[in-house]
């Protein structure tokens, strides 16, 4: 995962007419709880709901390096590569099936856990179609899980005593099984 | 949002600040809990209340279920199919066997289809069978499938006795005896009232005929409603289906959609000279017509068929209701004049009082096919084969999917049981509450 400062912002590369419109694109600075800055595009940072409030709200000046305490330096990076990629398939007629092999690679390299963080950061960031994309693909990657596992990930102490546990259980001893053949 | 960071920041030690972003996380976490799990299975969910005691009392929360029936909706990967099939029981003594399964079509965008099969089991304690024995034309002790279905849940009746089936959760619920002397259960429709956010069935009893004046008078149907709530019957009035010369009679159910339950029924003279008029038929008196109860208010009201359908030269056998595209619309063989075709006309300006149809989809009747069941998709239609078979019909592709199910009898099918067939969808963690028997 590239950890550069100037991520998805450098334009200088395109040839042509374009080049010239987007050289004077503004960019929007944010820094992350780590101390790392990144540029973003003004059209990609404009998707990110609580960037959109802070500058727009108080007509805040571009110059200004706005803090995310809650956001790690990794998760900004995933965050602008999903708007990015919203935002270029926002003029595509027919994106389907580009979306859906850019969602998978998305997520391949993280762990559920890191899944589950970056969830709280979009939600805390508000981009609505990142959260929903997210959420979904967390409860695709717990629902044959085990209650262990569940509780391990969310980081929830078991607070059933075991007879309380076993009388829970018992309502729906059908759910337990078969957790790895089911298509559900 | 302050835009300074504030020196006492950097203050803290490094373990505190690290601390305090996994105690924001976890907190974080709290929040993400509900649109994460509202996405899961019922299975997966009854599984998880077992995870935390918050838990536990979230998955049971009925503001929760509502939000997790919503979510389901949007993101429907799987339709069941809840269907009687005819097997063999035996093979040496060819005896036969009725069962009811569900049979649920996943059916992911990746056009990766894979097909379950669970036959019904209701538990031995509730008295009734699912499994019976078919002999002849005659159907021993099995229930019948009130068509259509309510979040999920199904309702299951004879003229003796209904149950609530939840297949999601696997609970059965049997309800109380009627409320009404002598009396059976007909027509029986369940519904949910978004009011009092509670789920009612509806019985309709065969009208009765009796003797005044000389003349021979039919009644308007005793009804009675149930309500889960309260566990308990209650007969309503029903003068509202009374009118200067006719009646109206729900006479098939059809399904329940945003408060309604509808049913195809009939508008018929209410007096005859003799009892030989009413057998022979008086046809210019009967009309056929959609009747709807609201849930909430309790009230019947009608809405008429397509006028096209009420022509001299219109023929229609098994017009029923069904949901094309989020809305209701009228679907079924017809004949006016020339070929038989399949139509569907959409219920324009539903609860305006002016309800308009606008025909959507003529098609040619298919070859091949016995009789259609029920839509699954806002395009393909389920249907049986002359051979028995259970075939998907695309409409926009015209192409004949067969599936590997099949039922023995396909005119039984249809000749036993009128509406045995119902499109549903596994979702709902609604909890009926078990009855300990």
């Amino acid at each position: 995962m590239s950890t550069s400062t100037d991520n998805n912002a450098s334009i200088t590369q395109e040839s042509g007419p374009s080049a010239a419109v987007q050289d004077i694109q503004k960019k929007i600075v944010v820094r992350t709880a780590d101390g790392e800055v990144f540029n973003l595009k003004e059209e990609v940072a404009m998707e990110i709901d609580i960037i959109k409030t802070f500058f727009q709200e108080d007509s805040i000046s571009y110059e200004t390096v706005m803090p995310l305490p809650n956001v790690e330096g990794w998760e900004m990076v995933k965050v602008i590569e999903y708007c990015t990629k919203h935002v270029e398939l926002k003029h595509k007629v027919d994106g389907y099936k580009e979306r859906k092999a850019f969602q998978a690679l998305f997520v391949q390299n993280l762990s559920t856990k890191s899944l589950l963080a970056l969830t709280n950061t979009a939600n805390y960031l508000e981009v609505k179609y990142l959260l929903d994309f997210l959420c979904q693909a967390v409860s695709e990657q717990i629902k044959n899980k085990d209650v262990d596992y569940v509780r391990e990930l969310f980081g929830v102490e078991n607070d059933f005593n075991d007879e309380e546990y076993e009388q829970v259980k018992a309502e729906a001893p059908w759910a337990h099984e078969n957790l790895n053949n089911d298509l559900h | 949002m302050a835009v300074c960071v504030g020196t006492e920041e950097k203050h803290k030690t490094k373990k505190e600040k690290m601390e305090a972003k996994v105690t924001e996380l976890s907190k974080m976490s709290e929040e993400m809990v509900v649109p994460i799990l509202s996405r899961l299975s019922p299975k997966s969910l009854m599984r998880f209340k077992c995870v935390h005691k918050s838990w536990y009392n979230m998955i049971n929360n009925p503001s929760f279920v509502d939000k997790h029936i919503m979510t389901c909706k949007r993101n429907n990967h799987s339709t069941s199919i809840l269907c009687k099939r005819f097997i063999l029981r035996d093979v040496s003594t060819e005896e036969k066997e009725i069962v009811y399964s569900l049979i649920t079509f996943y059916n992911d965008n990746s056009g990766d289809e894979h097909i379950t099969v669970e036959d019904i089991d209701i538990p031995i304690s509730m008295g009734i069978t699912t499994r019976g024995q078919f002999v002849g034309d005659e159907l021993q002790g099995v229930l019948h499938i009130d068509r259509g279905h309510c979040h999920g849940i199904i309702c299951l009746s004879d003229p003796w006795k209904i149950i609530l089936w939840n297949p999601a959760i696997k609970e059965f619920k049997v309800l109380p005896q009627s409320c009404i002397p002598d009396a059976n259960f007909n027509s029986v429709g369940l519904g949910y009232d978004p009011k009092s956010k509670d789920y009612k069935v509806v019985s309709i009893r065969q009208d009765e005929i009796g003797n005044e004046d000389d003349r021979i008078v039919i009644y308007p149907p005793r009804v009675e409603v149930y309500t889960l709530g309260t566990n308990s019957w209650r007969e309503i009035r029903t003068d509202i289906l009374e009118r200067e010369v006719t009646n109206f009679w729900p006479e098939f159910f059809q399904l329940y959609f945003k408060g309604i339950c509808y049913w195809m029924g009939r508008e018929q003279r209410k007096e005859f000279l003799t009892l030989y008029a009413i057998v022979a038929g008086e046809d210019e008196w009967v009309r056929y017509v959609i009747i709807f109860f609201d849930t909430t208010n309790e009230v019947f009201d009608h809405i008429l068929l397509p006028y096209s359908l009420y022509e001299q030269d219109a023929q229609y056998s098994d017009m029923h209701i069904v949901v094309w595209k989020e809305t209701l619309a009228l679907f079924g063989l017809y004949r006016i004049g020339g070929t038989d075709a399949y139509g569907l006309w959409v219920m324009d300006n539903l609860g305006s009082g002016k309800v308009s149809w606008t025909k959507q989809v003529t098609l040619e009747a298919v070859v091949g096919i016995k009789k259609d069941l029920e839509f699954w998709n806002s395009d393909e239609i389920l249907m049986i084969a002359t051979d028995g078979r259970i075939a998907s019909y695309n409409i926009s592709t015209k192409k004949i999917n067969y599936l590997s199910i099949e039922s023995m009898y396909p005119e039984n099918t249809e000749a036993v049981d009128g509406g045995s067939v119902g499109n549903y969808t596994n979702f709902s963690l609604f909890s009926i509450a078990i009855d300990q028997p």
